[in-house]
């Protein structure tokens, strides 16, 4: 699924920032099938109009007058990958950068005077994009406009703001990697699985990248991704649309488009024999996790994929929790996943154990039920099952304005038509058992995992 | 969800209570923002003959069904020596009924698609679940299944303890929770307020079938508990809902006095060494006020300026000016007795001192010479405008409501909200900061690494003390 699990976020602690699933869309009226029932699908359709600028700049609107609230995202085209080595984290450092004021909204004025309006504003950096977003109340939404319009192309980046927000990238670092056991698994396990692409490098970056990072650089950064042709805007919630077109000719309609190069990126090579890497930290219990290289984001493998990490690893009645957790008891904690990014994916699978827990017997028991996916059909209704629960996260990613915005901008950033999504449920609707069977056989091959182990320091594992 | 999405539940009501109004299915403007009442969504309250309080809430947008149930038991009502009970009971509703196991629970809740979670808290148990539409039936009788019918075999409290002694004994890697619960027992000391929800490791390895019987039998009772019910819906499966659990059988459950906390005296340092940790969390704080307490909109207003929000002073000095941490807030934890008032931060071990001295200077400040009308008003404007957010969705709003009439808050609270916040004086504000907030007498608790952050620590106050990790399992 298209979920920016390492999405860092400026801050996290304010606003959950991870996001949701893809969630389909459609501008029609809902469809009655052959026995006059409407699929789900059809029901959680809702209006979209999607129009471009002259420079570029692709808007989506969704008008829902539920409540008197506007979600306001724009993303850029830009991500950790675009960043060259010696200077990763500059997306992530540089999003920070963005609330730091720019040509009409100076310094210090950004935050206050959203926040004084009753807006709550955040974004988020991923390997593939940047978003940045405002909800607030549908009264602000020209203010808001003229703020988000305003940065996009007058930011202006000072030594000291730099300085001290340089410091705030590195608390956050500490926090989300240093001292967090599960954020070091995640890094470790990308920085295995990938040795030539840029996702091997963590969003966040390395220290002594962010300490090369100059003012010069960061304009240089700007200027080469931060442009309306690079952007996706989605305005969703209390809005009339016809109001907002003319807002958006106004505001975004004099900024100028520019070149975006793009870098040829290495691409990752097949992996050819399995890969471990392990290490040690002062913590309670071991915590490992497999990966395996799986089509990029978009392939037609992905549905049977995430349905099979669905079985595998999703809720207490996955096959992995069932065993791991309730059967053998020695692990506290399964999950799995099939992330697709942009040129690559990683089919990941993460497992915490009890302190003490005997490690060989847990490992052999996710290689044999990635061994049993790949060689015994699932069975009709464990496949039902799985279709059951993607749908049930479809409906609950729509349930807000800002769940709409963001599933609506992903799916535009990834594809550049976010009517792909509309096709996303049919997508999952039509996997067989057969096809999850050859997905598991093709990719999840053990000679072609990685694994990575972190053990407690003081043994016991 | 003090600690991820704190945002909302600062602006209404605090970690334990969020409080919102809802909105009609077309938006009025003028009347949300221009100070007056508003009306709230339709929604319909009944009262069982068990009395049971069912509250419905129909929401046509999505395909969805959910039920939430409340239940009046929480840590504070487990036996004074076993805490964890109630977190335990609630863990064990589904892992075993008269009709069904464990596994064959988990597989059919998995198979219609179901969310499924229930938990103790402080002060109060949930139990939630939501399907799709078309699955309502079976979510209902799932969930009414797991309510009243849970067997609690010994085969399952065994697993169910040792899961939880192997969190426990984990807890100590995820070192935002534990510096919360370091702070908890150090600030709320023998208080029940004190007690972990999940438990000790001495708790729970003590908690016999019978703790879990008992508490069973007493507590999840009709009469002390009020379910939610809020998505696309038919009259059928409202009318099933009060079938269903009008069969519930009620019983006189026992009432629980509870004294407040002793208030704090003195700046005490608390450091709870962890080696190998580069980071220093800390949490600074004192005994803040009760849900019914008269102050506890001026207060809102007030710690939005302090920590609330993004641009609050302690956000403002210690972040954005100092580079010193990634996140710095402050909140009130608001019981039926004074809950905590709690700053919470992070930095690097070798600026641990100058973070809590940064900390302890900002509010000394605010104490000392209050807050500007200017900055009321910022604050009013944020929450006026955040307020929508926090009953946008009916699950949102349902979940508000359960818990306003568990402290029995009247829902005019929410009609008057924006009202009351036009009403509030800045003289009022700065009164509420006089009384509630406080720099001389406040507790403050560091998880680090001690040997890289003693030395800073110690040159705060001369009431320093040091612990292990370990004595807080």
């Amino acid at each position: 699924m298209k979920r920016p699990l390492t999405a860092k976020c400026r801050r996290a602690l304010f606003v959950f920032c991870f996001l949701v699933a893809p969630v389909v869309f459609a501008n029609t009226e809902p469809k009655s099938t052959a026995d006059g029932k409407t699929s789900i699908g059809d029901q959680i359709r809702f209006n979209v109009e999607k129009f471009q600028l002259p420079n570029g700049l692709t808007v989506l609107l969704h008008e829902d007058h539920s409540a008197p609230l506007v979600a306001y995202h724009t993303w850029f085209r830009v991500g950790s990958k675009d960043e060259d080595p010696g200077y990763t984290g500059i997306a992530h450092l540089f999003e920070h950068m963005m609330f730091k004021g720019a040509k009409r909204y100076g310094p210090g004025t950004f935050d206050r005077i959203l926040q004084a309006n009753g807006a709550i504003n955040n974004a988020f950096t991923s390997y593939d994009y940047t978003g940045y977003y405002e909800i607030f109340p549908s009264s602000k939404l020209e203010l808001v406009m003229d703020i988000e319009s305003d940065r996009m192309v007058n930011l202006q980046i000072t030594e000291d703001s730099l300085k001290s927000e340089r410091e705030v990238v590195k608390e956050e670092r500490r926090f989300r990697y240093e001292d967090n056991p599960t954020g070091t698994l995640h890094h470790l396990l990308f920085n295995t699985a990938f040795k030539v692409h840029p996702y091997r490098w963590p969003v966040i970056g390395s220290m002594e990248d962010l300490n090369r990072v100059t003012v010069e650089k960061a304009n240089e950064f700007y200027r080469m991704y931060y442009a309306p042709n690079n952007a996706v805007l989605v305005i969703a919630g209390d809005i009339k649309p016809a109001e907002v077109k003319k807002l958006v000719h106004k505001y975004y309609g004099p900024l100028r488009s520019q070149e975006v190069k793009r870098k040829e990126l290495p691409q990752e090579p097949p992996q050819k024999a399995i890969r471990s890497y392990q290490t040690t930290k002062n913590i309670q219990s071991l915590q490992f996790a497999v990966g395996y290289h799986v089509p990029k984001s978009g392939s037609e493998e992905a549905y049977a994929l995430d349905l099979l990490a669905n079985i595998l690893g999703g809720g207490n009645s996955s096959r992995l929790h069932q065993r791991l957790v309730y059967r053998e008891q020695i692990a506290t904690s399964v999950r799995a996943g099939n992330l697709t990014m942009q040129d690559s994916g990683l089919f990941q699978i993460y497992v915490t154990l009890k302190p003490g827990a005997d490690y060989s017997q847990a490992q052999k028991a996710v290689y044999g039920e990635m061994w049993r996916a790949a060689n015994i059909k699932i069975k009709d209704a464990e496949l039902e099952k799985a279709k059951n629960q993607v749908m049930k996260g479809y409906v609950d990613a729509l349930k807000t304005v800002h769940g709409k915005a963001q599933a609506l901008a992903i799916n535009e950033i990834y594809y550049g038509d976010y009517e792909r999504l509309f096709k996303d449920l049919e997508q999952y609707e039509k996997v067989t058992a057969d096809q999850i069977m050859q997905a598991a056989k093709k990719y999840l091959n053990p000679y072609q995992s990685t694994l990575v182990i972190l053990k407690p320091k003081s043994g016991g594992n | 969800m003090r600690s991820v999405n704190v945002l909302l539940a600062f602006v209404l009501g605090a970690s334990a209570v969020i409080t919102a109004g809802g909105c009609a299915s077309t938006s009025k403007i003028g009347s949300w923002f221009g100070g007056s009442t508003y009306k709230l969504p339709a929604y319909e309250e009944k009262k069982l003959p068990n009395g049971l309080q069912v509250l419905y809430l129909p929401d046509n947008s999505l395909p969805y069904v959910s039920l939430s149930l409340m239940v009046k038991v929480g840590v504070v009502n487990d036996p004074a020596d076993v805490p964890g009970v109630s977190a335990m009971v609630a863990e064990l509703l589904d892992k075993g009924t008269t009709r069904r196991s464990a596994p064959k629970i988990a597989e059919d809740f998995g198979q219609i698609g179901a969310d499924y979670e229930a938990y103790a808290s402080t002060e109060y148990s949930m139990v939630t679940a939501s399907a799709l539409s078309t699955k309502a039936d079976e979510l209902l009788a799932y969930v009414h299944e797991v309510v009243t019918e849970p067997t609690f075999s010994d085969a399952e409290i065994e697993r169910a303890r040792t899961r939880t002694l192997a969190s426990l004994r984990r807890l100590e890697d995820n070192s935002r929770a534990f510096a919360d619960r370091a702070f908890n027992a150090f600030l709320f000391e023998s208080h029940p307020y004190a007690r972990p929800v999940s438990g000790t490791i001495k708790s729970v390895t003590n908690i016999r079938k019978k703790h879990i019987i008992q508490h069973y039998l007493r507590y999840y009772r009709p009469n002390n508990a009020i379910l939610a019910v809020v998505g696309k819906y038919t009259p059928e499966f409202a009318a099933q809902v009060q079938k269903m659990f009008g069969a519930w059988e009620q019983r006189e459950v026992p009432a629980l006095e509870l004294e407040g906390p002793q208030v704090v005296k003195g700046r005490q340092v608390l450091l709870v060494d962890k080696p190998g940790l580069v980071q220093a969390q800390v949490r600074v704080g004192h005994i803040g006020i009760e849900r019914q307490s008269e102050d506890f909109l001026a207060v809102r207003v007030a710690n939005t300026i302090l920590g609330g929000a993004y641009m609050s002073r302690l956000n403002n000095r210690v972040r954005i000016q100092l580079g010193l941490t990634y996140s710095i807030y402050s909140w009130f934890e608001t019981f039926h007795k004074p809950g905590a008032f709690e700053i919470s931060t992070f930095t690097k071990n070798e600026s641990v001192g100058q973070t809590v001295e940064e900390i302890l200077k900002v509010v000394s400040e605010f104490k000392k010479n209050g807050v500007t009308a200017e900055e009321v008003e910022a604050a009013k404007g944020y929450l006026k405008g955040v307020f929508p957010q926090a009953i946008e969705t009916p699950e949102k709003l349902a979940n508000s409501l359960l818990v306003l009439r568990f402290y029995g808050v009247p829902d005019s609270y929410l009609k008057n909200y924006l009202r009351d916040l036009d009403s509030l004086s800045v003289s009022a504000v700065n009164r509420a900061i006089k009384k509630h907030f406080d720099d001389e007498n406040i507790k403050i608790v560091v998880y680090a690494n001690a040997k890289e952050t003693r030395q800073q620590l110690q040159a705060l106050s001369d009431q320093f003390a040091e612990k292990k990790a370990k004595e807080f399992q």
